[in-house]
């Protein structure tokens, strides 16, 4: 029994071996997002030092899987969040129907990840920003 | 918050660097970073975003980036390795993934190899469609550890990436640049003409390293004596009655020397008034 066992951990170890094998030989077909010389830049500043490029490439894939996660999350969110405003309102921003990355929602979904995010009640962007009351009431 | 649809920019617009900061390399990094988080964005579905959120998120994916690299260089090191290798970077994958979860995430000793995390890379490989950067960079564009006047420029990169210095690594900073190439070559063929014209040359050559007050510059061993003695002949000569000046030696010497010539001078001229 011992020994079919370890036959089947090995045969599965095997397996996981192959399947590994094949992921990494694939990333050198698959261009991230996130560029090979920026994500040296960064693990080199890290002191991560390796020349092997399947290596860089699994770290950037797996910061465009974070952010594309994070990101998914807040689109969500935000689809969430328009299709819950009023209907009278809603008639008003149909011309805004855009979806748009704000505060609020990558808020919320970085707090699954742990991260807290906070943004200020007000923040002057701009130098102009609440010199004119006027526009802003529009 | 009705400003915020006014605030939303087309995301291909946001790439601009913070206004009145000098660019520098990290902030031109950065640039890159947000642009690269700009396509991700876009390709989850996002039509716009704004422009703090968004500088956020990019600060969010380089800390991402960064806490991989210091975890897979920490598990390197303590394995008495400099260089970081697959199951280093797996280990800092799984540990970061940790926190949302992944198969296989329960097993307290199990294999890095067949890690779950590494599994959900390989479908999201597979699923998500390749999106390559807007604009391909020149390779080794980024030096390493690069310093305001330590910055590898020129033919001297290529002696670190495949060259005589290639047993140099890469995290290391680049050597300074002190002297330029005029230079080199002049003390090269300065050289070449007293290793083949020692003797005729060496009255010359007493004549400038005695106006020369650098002792920076070193000369082969047999060249050295002659002008430590001059020194000291010049001691002996211009300080005669100030011994304890003449013995502390060094460069402030001549100064106080010369100060002290100069007292006199004074003195004198006070005394012909």
């Amino acid at each position: 029994m011992n020994q079919s066992q370890g036959q089947q951990t090995s045969e599965g170890r095997h397996e996981d071996d192959a399947v590994l094998a094949d992921f990494l030989a694939s990333l050198m077909d698959y261009t991230p997002t996130i560029p090979d010389e920026l994500v040296e830049h960064y693990l080199g500043k890290s002191g991560f030092q390796c020349p092997d490029v399947r290596l860089i490439r699994l770290v950037a894939v797996a910061t465009q899987k974070f952010i594309a996660d994070v990101a998914t999350d807040a689109l969500q969110h935000c689809k969430a969040r328009q299709s819950t405003i009023v209907k009278d309102k809603r008639d008003k921003q149909q011309k805004d129907k855009r979806l748009t990355l704000t505060m609020d929602d990558l808020s919320k979904s970085l707090r699954e990840y742990g991260v807290n995010v906070k943004h200020q009640d007000y923040f002057a962007d701009s130098p102009s920003a609440g010199l004119d009351p006027a526009s802003r009431e529009e | 918050m009705s400003s915020k649809s006014n605030r939303s920019r087309p995301l291909a617009a946001k790439a601009i660097p913070p206004p009145s900061t000098p660019l520098s390399e990290s902030d031109y990094a950065f640039t890159i970073t947000r642009t690269a988080v700009a396509q991700i964005c876009s390709s989850i579905g996002f039509t716009a975003a704004e422009g703090p959120v968004l500088g956020i998120l990019t600060d969010i994916a380089v800390r991402y980036l960064r806490t991989i690299a210091k975890s897979a260089a920490d598990s390197a090191n303590s394995a008495s390795r400099t260089q970081a290798n697959l199951v280093d970077t797996i280990a800092a994958v799984d540990e970061l993934s940790s926190v949302s979860g992944f198969p296989g995430a329960w097993r307290a000793t199990g294999c890095f190899l067949n890690s779950g995390a590494v599994k959900k890379l390989d479908t999201f490989t597979e699923d998500s469609k390749e999106i390559p950067f807007a604009k391909p960079l020149p390779r080794k564009i980024f030096s390493v550890g690069s310093r305001k006047g330590m910055r590898n420029v020129g033919s001297s990169k290529i002696e670190y990436i495949g060259g005589e210095k290639k047993h140099i690594p890469t995290w290391l900073p680049v050597m300074p640049v002190i002297e330029n190439h005029e230079k080199e070559t002049v003390e090269k063929r300065r050289r070449e003409l007293w290793g083949y014209c020692a003797k005729t040359e060496e009255p010359e050559r007493e004549k400038k390293e005695e106006k020369k007050t650098d002792s920076g510059e070193k000369e082969s061993k047999g060249l050295e004596l002659p002008l430590k003695r001059g020194k000291v002949r010049f001691k002996i000569g211009g300080g005669g009655g100030v011994l304890g000046v003449c013995r502390s030696g060094g460069i402030g010497k001549r100064v106080l020397c010369e100060n002290w010539n100069f007292d006199d001078e004074n003195s004198s001229k006070q005394e012909q008034l």
